[in-house]
């Protein structure tokens, strides 16, 4: 189990709401942020049809809310228009480039 | 959910098997891990359809259930089990929460509607609810 001091000091993401859905279990919390970074890290929103579009939002809609990524969250809950594409991506974009940058060490 | 209460449900839970229906990986994972102490076996299936499938190879306490996957949906699912098991409990684990999904859920056969983020201990009171000791 990881102590409460090692855990990253995330800009765009809460960590003490993804502590609290995840039982505040610290090691389970890097373990699916870790998966996150994994399954979206090379994601384009904008190349995304639109089945498969509504899938992708609605899956991180759930994930965002879990692990406090509440300004991705923010987005996904919005009726999607072309300029909210563009918004997702961006924070999407500043989440992958904080896991990155975060989780190396783990 | 503290130890003291954890501890009681896992003596009830323990070897007991349910069955966690999702389709996507990572949220196999968290749930999975949140219910790593839980005492009870789980089982996974990737789609309704392999839900459908495993339902009928294998006497589940309790299913947990998506809504959105690919193949085969919630929906769909309950609707088969129920024909072929009228009493296994089946909780919905969605993020669809309007009041139209809930009623959808209740209409298909489903026991109970539950949100993504998941609630630990409402889902322990949910398992209390519908898994007693015989």
């Amino acid at each position: 189990m990881y102590s409460e001091d090692v855990l990253p000091n995330f800009k765009y993401i809460n960590s003490d709401i993804g502590l609290k859905f995840l039982n505040f279990n610290q090691k389970l919390y890097i373990k699916i942020l870790n998966s996150f970074l994994e399954r979206y890290e090379h994601l384009d929103i904008l190349a995304l049809e639109s089945e498969e579009l509504n899938d992708v939002i609605h899956t991180i809609k759930g994930l965002s809310a879990t692990l406090g990524m509440e300004q991705l969250y923010g987005l996904t809950i919005l009726e999607l228009t072309n300029d909210l594409r563009e918004e997702l991506k961006e924070s999407l974009a500043l989440v992958i480039t904080e896991l990155k940058s975060e989780l190396q060490t783990y | 959910m503290n130890n003291k209460n954890l501890d009681r449900e896992r003596d009830v839970f323990i070897g007991r098997k349910i069955l966690l229906t999702e389709d996507k990986k990572i949220n196999q994972l968290i749930v999975l891990g949140l219910l790593a102490e839980s005492g009870f076996e789980i089982d996974i299936a990737n789609n309704g359809e392999e839900a459908v499938n495993k339902c009928k190879k294998c006497n589940y306490s309790l299913i947990l259930m998506d809504i959105e996957m690919p193949i085969m949906d919630g929906y769909d699912a309950t609707r088969i089990i129920r024909k072929i098991n009228k009493e296994i409990p089946i909780i919905a684990l969605t993020s669809n929460g309007t009041i139209e999904d809930i009623n959808r859920t209740k209409s298909v056969g489903m026991n109970e509607h539950l949100l993504k983020p998941i609630d630990l201990d409402l889902l322990y009171h949910t398992f209390s609810k519908y898994i007693n000791v015989a």
